[in-house]
């Protein structure tokens, strides 16, 4: 599966940004979790992680938990993943 | 009439009944077929399923990350976290929580059922997780738990004394639900109260996968990890080998999780009571090393980036020579009289020539 960047955040308030860079999943997944306790609804939370699992792995969150996906761009040999809390 | 909460809102409709509140249920969520399945039955009565999915840092997946093959980097799905994927089919959240220490120090280590085949503590492990599972539920306001288990699956931790033992152990009693064997198995509370439409779970018994496919296809669900009887590393006889000889070593006060981490990479010698050598099997194993040497000494061959040489214990004299000779022999160099191999220490290095380990040495000396 080859995925081709989609990031579009569009205007808005600057992004909060975490760097997950380093780390592998789950723990990426537990940092957003974590920081999206603090970021009010509708508040964009951008990850920035090397563990190419973040690709399938932040989509699945997403789904599960109701925020929204924005997608993802590549980043410094990273990827940088975006999404919306519900 | 106070004001009800959504979830008190009812869903008897008009039928004339009192309202009933939804029921909650919260899951052990592996994201493989048992537990997908356990928690469709559920939904498919009208509850609400969340799901939790425990990070014990034995999963091989997880260590398949880490180790970021080529392969794996291209096709990310095979490295996916299937508790996530099975809360995205579902619609359900899955919680990850993260108990690699206490998993390690309470279960891996100190198990009061004992192990499987190798090191896999698969009684205890339940009990734990449903132990945490039981508490969250609490604080969820969940009416249940339930799990994917099936009678008779596996031979240590799903015969039907075992499955009572767990849920004893768990404080579960009468509270832990597993849909896919409930009719084969004593009725929980919520399937006396009625709550739970006993007739509607499953009575599915022992290894075959043939009622767990046929309910697949019922439910649409073609997206699923292959049987996962495999990917837990305490079930593995060569890490069990390995975590066993730490244990001996270094005793069970004495084993972290950082240690966890290497004795799942490449190959394991044991040269001396306190002189032991890792050496990556691939460049990517040989990576992984590198990135989590902490301040232990390393071993490689002077012209090349392959194998790297881990070493846990005194590295002078005569074990420098053993240490030098073993990783020379799983070099591409293995063939030739002698090896320039450079001994790398707190940013110190030493370059020493080494004749290739004979390999009846080397496997004798394997973990």
């Amino acid at each position: 599966m080859r995925v081709e960047p989609t990031l579009k955040f569009g205007a808005g308030p600057k992004p909060t940004r975490i760097d997950t860079r380093g780390l592998y999943c789950p723990v990426p997944i537990l940092r957003t979790r974590d920081r999206l306790r603090s970021l009010e609804p509708g508040a964009v939370l951008e990850v920035w992680a090397d563990d190419p699992a973040i690709l399938v792995d932040m989509p699945a969150f997403c789904r599960s938990h109701g925020h929204e996906y924005l997608g993802h761009e590549t980043q410094e040999g990273a990827w940088l993943v975006a999404l919306r809390k519900k | 009439m106070a004001r009800r909460s959504p979830e008190e809102m009812t869903r008897a409709g008009s039928s004339g009944e009192p309202p009933k509140k939804v029921l909650k249920a919260l899951g052990l969520l592996s994201g493989g077929l048992d537990s997908t399945l356990a928690a469709r039955l559920l939904q498919e009565q009208g509850v609400e399923v969340e799901g939790v999915h425990f990070s014990t840092g034995f999963c091989k997946v997880e260590h398949r990350r880490a180790l970021g093959r080529k392969r794996d980097r291209l096709e990310p799905r095979r490295i996916r976290n299937e508790a996530l994927r099975a809360g995205a089919d579902l619609r359900a959240p899955v919680e990850i929580v993260d108990v690699a220490e206490e998993y390690l120090r309470d279960v891996v280590l100190r198990p009061k059922h004992g192990y499987g085949s190798a090191m896999n503590p698969c009684i205890d492990c339940r009990i734990f997780m449903l132990t945490k599972a039981r508490e969250m539920a609490r604080e969820r306001g969940a009416d249940i738990v339930f799990t994917g288990e099936v009678l008779g699956q596996r031979p240590m931790s799903q015969h039907r004394a075992a499955l009572a033992l767990i849920e004893k152990e768990s404080g579960l009693a009468g509270r832990l639900l597993r849909p896919l064997s409930a009719r084969s198995l004593e009725p929980t509370e919520v399937e006396h109260r009625g709550r739970i439409d006993r007739e509607r779970l499953g009575r599915i018994t022992g290894r075959s996968r043939s009622e767990q496919l046929r309910l697949a296809s019922r439910f649409g669900i073609e997206d699923f990890p292959a049987p996962s009887g495999g990917c837990c590393f305490l079930a593995d006889r060569n890490f069990a080998r390995r975590l066993r000889d730490l244990v001996a070593q270094r005793g069970r006060d004495g084993v972290r999780s950082t240690d966890i981490l290497l004795l799942k990479i490449g190959r394991h010698f044991r040269l001396g009571p306190e002189l032991k050598v890792i050496v990556g099997r691939d460049e990517a194993e040989s990576r992984l090393l590198e990135s989590r040497r902490g301040d232990l000494a390393t071993c490689r061959v002077a012209d090349e980036h392959g194998a790297l040489g881990l070493v846990d214990g005194p590295l002078e004299g005569e074990s420098s020579r053993l240490v030098a000779s073993l990783v020379a022999r799983y070099s591409a160099h293995r063939a030739e009289e002698s090896v320039e191999v450079v001994l790398c220490r707190a940013g110190e290095q030493v370059r020493l020539r080494a004749v290739p380990a004979d390999d009846a040495w080397a496997r004798e000396r394997l973990i």
